[in-house]
């Protein structure tokens, strides 16, 4: 039976396997034996978590076959919420809805060398890419940032592996490094990176042009804070409370507020607002936690708080 | 209540932003001495003509007679005749001769009612209200080692959509493809910032792949500062690098192609478009080049930005839909909410 791209299948988590510091590897079989789609190095699947958290992880395709499909997950304690269900409250036999894998950040066919960057839980696409390049002949070169070898997913394989570099990234972060790697390469490289959205910036601003290809962990959804918080508007006075699960911009839209928005899922800047007080969580892509903290902003239509108030200049 | 008060009570009064702001009515070359140019700002019907001494005027397009157009009556002696009853106004606006009692000197409040008018960067500028600011600057008008070409006029059914369109860089692969940019390959427009500067919007550079990216036809990697001016007025400049190493040589790091955008919103859902470019490439294109260009990109602009509905500009970032890479039409939109604009706006 062909699946549509909308359909969902049922998979049973069989495995879950510590990779490293903080990431685990989630094994899913289809229930009755039937074939499982094929996937390719880049591609992704949506998982459905309970309480309607919907995620996408990329696949591991070097572990994926016909009867198994292999997903990384680092827990991140400062997330949405679907890492942290998968790391403390998944258990193995437990069913899981995932869509059909989706891959929005394919190879190309080219025969030009290539180089693979990688930052953090950025790996789960790169290391597939490095296995299938391999696999094929490609030149390929793969630079991996971790904060420590404990925090390298694969590491062990890698270390001492030809064609890889490991980096562990200090404090002030990889963009030295990063440049240095950059300007090494010869001319005609493609570049493929996953990682933290400042070093996706970085590389996007780097002129390499249509050589260079990107997936960014796009926003699934909003931010959602573990209890209520409180927003206050500075310019009337209002208050309102915002429940778990609820956004501020509906708060505000259902009380009659007149907040601008246009998207709705933090990827255009429209609902941006100063923060006078408090601190927001953010979980658009439109700028990074630090370009927030300078602009002293968040957007209202996807982020929450951290601080049981937040000041807002509306 | 004066003629010009009642005049900008009329209908709708037009909002202050607006009305003290100054706007291109015509190009230089377009008004010669001796004729009389109708044009129309903001459903304002206008006359705009020049006297021998190269003076220009604009005027409100009415005779306070009776009304009649003076843009259907002629110029004598450096003097607007109406083509009603002959009514003769100078320079100064003031009817120096009824002929119907040729003796006489007219009332003092038979005039006609002028406007603001500058003459800058190729252009004829009004300002129907009290001039609140000067004219935009354009630094390379003033500077010799740019070549300026004027070009236009192209018709627009929206002014704002049409700057919009100016300083949006993810269209050029599809609008403007194999010329301003590559259908098969668009360029990933990365984040880029925009700030406020001298009451406009400006942004950082903006890298686009052109592969007939200047007058010249040859391939750059082009890098584009734009700013919002005014309302209606914008501006780029762009740093051009040429990527065709057989043609490098005739490239310099100190090229640079500028282009100063005017809209005269002439009423609710037409506008008129004109441009001036600024380039110092050595060897210089011709003015032809240039224009021919121009010409191309801007039929390719308004054949898809006049099917744009609504056909005024939603300025309530609700309406339509944005993403981060529209970043400086975004805040072009809420800039002009902010000012108050809402002549051609919804």
């Amino acid at each position: 039976m062909e699946l549509s791209d909308s359909q969902r299948m049922n998979l049973r988590l069989t495995a879950m396997r510590y990779g490293a510091r903080d990431i685990l590897l989630y094994e899913l079989e289809p229930l009755d034996g039937s074939v499982l789609p094929p996937v390719t190095a880049g591609a992704h699947l949506d998982l459905h978590l309970p309480d309607g958290l919907i995620r996408q992880y990329s696949l591991i395709s070097s572990l994926c076959d016909a009867q198994r499909y292999v997903v990384g997950v680092k827990r991140d304690a400062e997330g949405r919420g679907g890492s942290r269900w998968l790391h403390d409250q998944a258990r193995v036999g437990q069913m899981l809805e995932v869509s059909l894998p989706r891959n929005h950040f394919p190879l190309s066919s080219a025969q030009t060398p290539v180089c693979l960057i990688a930052g953090g839980i950025g790996i789960t696409p790169i290391y597939s890419m490095f296995k299938a390049l391999q696999q094929s002949g490609r030149a390929v070169h793969l630079h991996y940032w971790s904060r420590s070898a404990e925090h390298a997913l694969f590491h062990r394989e890698l270390e001492n592996a030809p064609d890889v570099t490991l980096h562990f990234a200090s404090a002030s972060g990889p963009q030295s490094d990063l440049q240095a790697v950059l300007a090494g390469l010869p001319g005609e490289t493609e570049v493929y990176a996953c990682g933290p959205s400042t070093m996706l910036d970085q590389l996007e601003s780097s002129g390499l042009g249509e050589r260079l290809h990107v997936e960014r962990f796009v926003s699934a959804g909003p931010v959602m804070a573990e209890g209520a918080f409180s927003v206050v508007l500075a310019r009337s006075g209002h208050e309102y409370v915002i429940p778990p699960g609820e956004t501020i911009l509906n708060v505000l839209l259902e009380a009659g507020e007149d907040v601008l928005y246009s998207c709705e899922q933090g990827v255009c800047g429209a609902c941006e607002v100063t923060v006078l007080e408090g601190e927001p969580v953010h979980g658009d892509t439109v700028y990074s936690a630090d370009e927030h903290t300078r602009r002293r902003s968040m957007m209202i239509c996807c982020s929450s708080s951290a601080s049981p108030r937040l000041l807002l200049d509306i | 209540m004066n003629c010009r008060e009642s005049i900008n009570q009329a209908d709708r009064p037009l909002e202050e932003a607006l009305l003290n702001d100054w706007h291109v009515v015509a190009t230089s070359e377009e008004v010669v001495p001796g004729k009389l140019v109708p044009t129309m700002l903001f459903g304002r019907e206008l006359v705009a003509w020049r006297d021998s001494a190269g003076q220009a005027y604009v005027w409100e397009d009415l005779c306070i007679h009776r009304g009649a157009r003076l843009s259907k009556g002629f110029i004598q002696s450096d003097r607007v005749v109406c083509p009603y009853h002959g009514w003769n106004y100078d320079g100064s606006a003031q009817c120096v001769l009824m002929p119907a009692s040729p003796n006489e000197t007219p009332m003092k409040k038979a005039k006609a009612i002028p406007h603001h008018v500058k003459e800058a960067y190729g252009f004829i500028w009004a300002c129907m209200g009290e001039p609140a600011n000067d004219i935009p600057a354009f630094p390379e008008w003033d500077d010799p080692s740019y070549k300026k070409v004027v070009c236009g006029p192209y018709e627009f059914k929206s002014g704002y959509r049409a700057l919009e369109n100016f300083i949006d860089p993810t269209h050029f692969p599809f609008v403007h493809a194999g010329v301003n940019g590559i259908m098969d390959q668009p360029d990933p427009i990365g984040a880029y910032d925009v700030f406020e500067k001298n009451g406009g919007l400006a942004t950082s550079e903006v890298q686009v792949t052109q592969p007939y990216g200047d007058p010249r036809e040859v391939p750059v990697m082009a890098y584009y500062a734009y700013q919002c001016l005014r309302p209606l007025v914008a501006y780029f400049k762009k740093r051009v690098v040429i990527t065709d190493p057989e043609r490098a040589s005739e490239g310099s790091p100190d090229d640079r192609f500028c282009t100063f955008f005017t809209a005269q919103q002439v009423d609710e859902t037409r506008s008129i478009v004109r441009i001036c470019c600024a380039m110092n490439f050595s060897p210089q294109p011709t003015d032809a080049d240039v224009r021919r260009r121009q010409d191309l990109v801007y039929a390719q602009d308004s054949a898809i930005v006049n099917t744009q509905r609504p056909e005024r500009i939603p300025v309530d970032l609700r309406m339509e839909l944005h993403h981060r890479t529209d970043l400086l039409g975004q805040k072009y939109r809420m800039w002009l909410r902010n000012m108050g604009v809402s002549y051609g706006t919804v």
